[in-house]
């Protein structure tokens, strides 16, 4: 069952001042980009940084304001509902910033922080939210004797289950967990991977994770999608991406996890600022097997096997054109 | 349920406050003597049992020096000038602080509106905030005495409407840069309406800049009124402020020195203990220059 249809959502930034609105200043973050979120399903989000994961997954919950598409949710198109009308389903979808120790306010302690989150439950009396605020904090094993500190007077670690919490106390279906593991060391990391595993059964969670460590994500993912510059241009099930990626660009990834410095593939500023075009495969300035076919023409989102799909022209040639996919469920 | 309110926590940001405060040394001496000029002006009365509008005998009292009869001596009316100060030191501080609370409101609105809303609105704003700096306020305040007689009241209302502007512009920068960071993001995030967000979380991390420019403003804001009240544009006689009675003694420097040099002295200590209490919550604070 889908529980999030994301349908060709764009979000540019333009330069703009109070007398014009200047068109070279574009920067297309993200481009287009079409995705199912399966309920109940851990969908992993790979990519290098800059290649507009966050910006997407802030999109989605208009954290910042889309460009253009459409989210549809329960049959609405989310995105058509103006920013007093969207609050009320903001609980349904909550997110996991990427850095725990910039996403408390300073003057907040850990209960005011919980408090607050479980207020927007406006059912709840007094003494309900208290017994929530315990329960949450159990919910990610933290002692109840934070409640009168500092998030900053945390651990790294514990700052980030106390994200969780704060993102779980408004019991939502969807959480985007934004690079949890980031800023984190092995042992933290495992802690909060497995906290993140437990938590999306117990609670029927729909998971949206967010990395570049694709070791984190093979251990979590049910499927994965991969970002370039904005765009999906591989997604398939783990066993698919692990097992059989098509894209060159998901193999690259996958080539780096073993080895650290391939020169054939290294990044360079050069590539980082190739800019985006709407004219050629994006990835041709990096690819080894590229064609002049790849530099003069977009590859399509095609169908490799069920569930599975890559955007390269190698893969492509056999089969008659499509107009561009959309990314299917299962 | 005590942690679930929010005194505890600001109880807590206090109690951090005062500590590192009390470190710092010059600023407390500072502080000691604003209170106990503040509670000497307010509690004139008990202090001083000459008048400060009466006038002595003009033949014997005239100009005398400081005794311990007239502490500060006498003017030329031969009012007694221990009393005149201090009065006139109520004025002084009550205009200057009244001013500083003003244009702190009028700029924590203006540029808490302006930073939030961005865009058009913070444009249009930001062009209104400068040509009401440029607009040269001397000649305004010139202009409105001529036209009313002006009173302390007036005095506050024209000081305050050609200073906020400053505040307006810190609070502005703060506001733009907290309404990005991740907390205030996360805040929105939760469903928290816009007006809780701005409130909540972006009002009260905003305040520290206002709180260290405060005491620097009113110490701004005590040598502006009495450089209007020495002109003669100020406070009007028979009232005293610290800048009218150095007026007073402007003729006689050399022959009774004091009527100029005392005042004078009180506007500089109270100046000066204004900055450097500026200075220590700046540092107590943590906040770079």
């Amino acid at each position: 069952m889908i529980l999030l249809k994301i349908k060709h959502l764009s979000k540019t930034y333009s330069e703009k001042n109070l007398f014009s609105r200047s068109r070279k200043a574009e920067k297309k973050v993200v481009r287009s980009v079409s995705l199912d979120v399966l309920q109940g399903e851990i969908l992993a989000l790979v990519g290098e940084s800059g290649s507009g994961k966050t910006t997407l997954a802030r999109a989605v919950l208009r954290l910042v304001e889309p460009s253009s598409g459409e989210i549809i949710y329960r049959g609405k198109d989310l995105l058509r509902l103006n920013r007093k009308q969207f609050r009320p389903y903001r609980r349904h979808f909550q997110m996991i910033f990427q850095h725990p120790d910039r996403a408390f306010d300073p003057r907040q302690t850990v209960a005011a922080v919980l408090s607050e989150a479980i207020k927007m439950n406006r059912n709840l009396g007094k003494e309900d939210r208290t017994v929530r605020t315990r329960e949450m904090l159990e919910l990610v094993h933290l002692h109840e004797n934070y409640l009168t500190r500092y998030p900053h007077e945390l651990s790294g670690g514990e700052q980030q289950r106390l994200l969780v919490a704060r993102a779980l106390a408004v019991t939502p279906e969807f959480l985007i967990a934004d690079e949890p593991t980031s800023s984190l060391d092995a042992v933290v990391k495992q802690d909060i991977l497995n906290l993140l595993i437990n938590l999306k059964e117990k609670l029927g969670l729909t998971l949206l994770f967010i990395s570049h460590d694709l070791g984190a994500v093979h251990r979590v993912a049910d499927r994965i999608a991969v970002m370039y510059k904005g765009r999906i241009i591989e997604l398939g099930s783990r066993s698919d991406i692990y097992g059989e990626a098509r894209h060159p660009y998901t193999k690259m990834l996958l080539h780096s996890i073993h080895f650290r410095k391939n020169k054939t593939s290294a990044v360079t500023e050069e590539h980082l600022s190739f800019p985006e075009t709407d004219s050629s495969c994006d990835f041709a300035p990096r690819c080894q097997e590229a064609t002049e076919y790849c530099r003069h023409k977009i590859p399509l989102f095609k169908q490799m096997s069920p569930g599975h799909r890559a955007a390269c022209h190698f893969f492509q040639q056999e089969t008659a054109e499509q107009p561009a996919a959309v990314a299917a469920g299962m | 349920m005590m942690w679930a309110g929010r005194t505890k926590e600001t109880v807590f940001f206090k109690r951090r406050f005062w500590r590192q405060f009390k470190k710092q040394k010059p600023a407390l001496i500072c502080l000691s003597f604003i209170l106990l000029l503040g509670i000497a002006t307010t509690f004139s009365a008990y202090l001083t049992g000459y008048q400060p509008d009466v006038q002595g005998n003009l033949v014997t009292e005239r100009y005398q020096k400081p005794s311990l009869q007239h502490y500060f001596g006498t003017d030329k009316f031969g009012r007694d000038l221990f009393s005149r100060v201090l009065y006139g030191g109520r004025i002084s501080l009550t205009i200057a602080l009244s001013v500083v609370l003003l244009a702190l409101s009028i700029g924590l609105m203006y540029g808490m509106i302006a930073g939030y809303y961005g865009g058009i609105v913070d444009a249009v704003m930001m062009r209104f905030l400068d040509f009401w700096l440029a607009f040269p306020a001397i000649f305004l305040i010139m202009t409105v005495v001529a036209l009313f007689r002006p009173n302390p009241f007036i005095l506050i209302v024209l000081l305050s409407v050609t200073s906020w502007m400053e505040t307006a512009r810190l609070v502005r920068a703060e506001v733009l840069s907290l309404k990005s960071r991740e907390f205030v993001l996360a805040a929105k995030g939760l469903g928290i309406s816009d007006m809780q967000v701005l409130l909540k979380h972006i009002l009260p991390n905003s305040l520290n800049p206002i709180f260290v420019s405060a005491p620097l403003k009113v110490g701004e804001m005590i040598l502006l009124e009495s450089a209007l009240s020495f002109l003669g544009i100020g406070v009007q006689p028979p009232m005293a402020s610290w800048g009218s009675i150095i007026n007073d003694g402007r003729d006689v420097l050399l022959q009774a020195w004091w009527v100029a040099a005392i005042p004078g002295l009180f506007i500089v200590l109270t100046v000066l203990s204004f900055n450097l209490i500026g200075e220590g919550l700046r540092e107590s604070m943590g906040i770079r220059k």
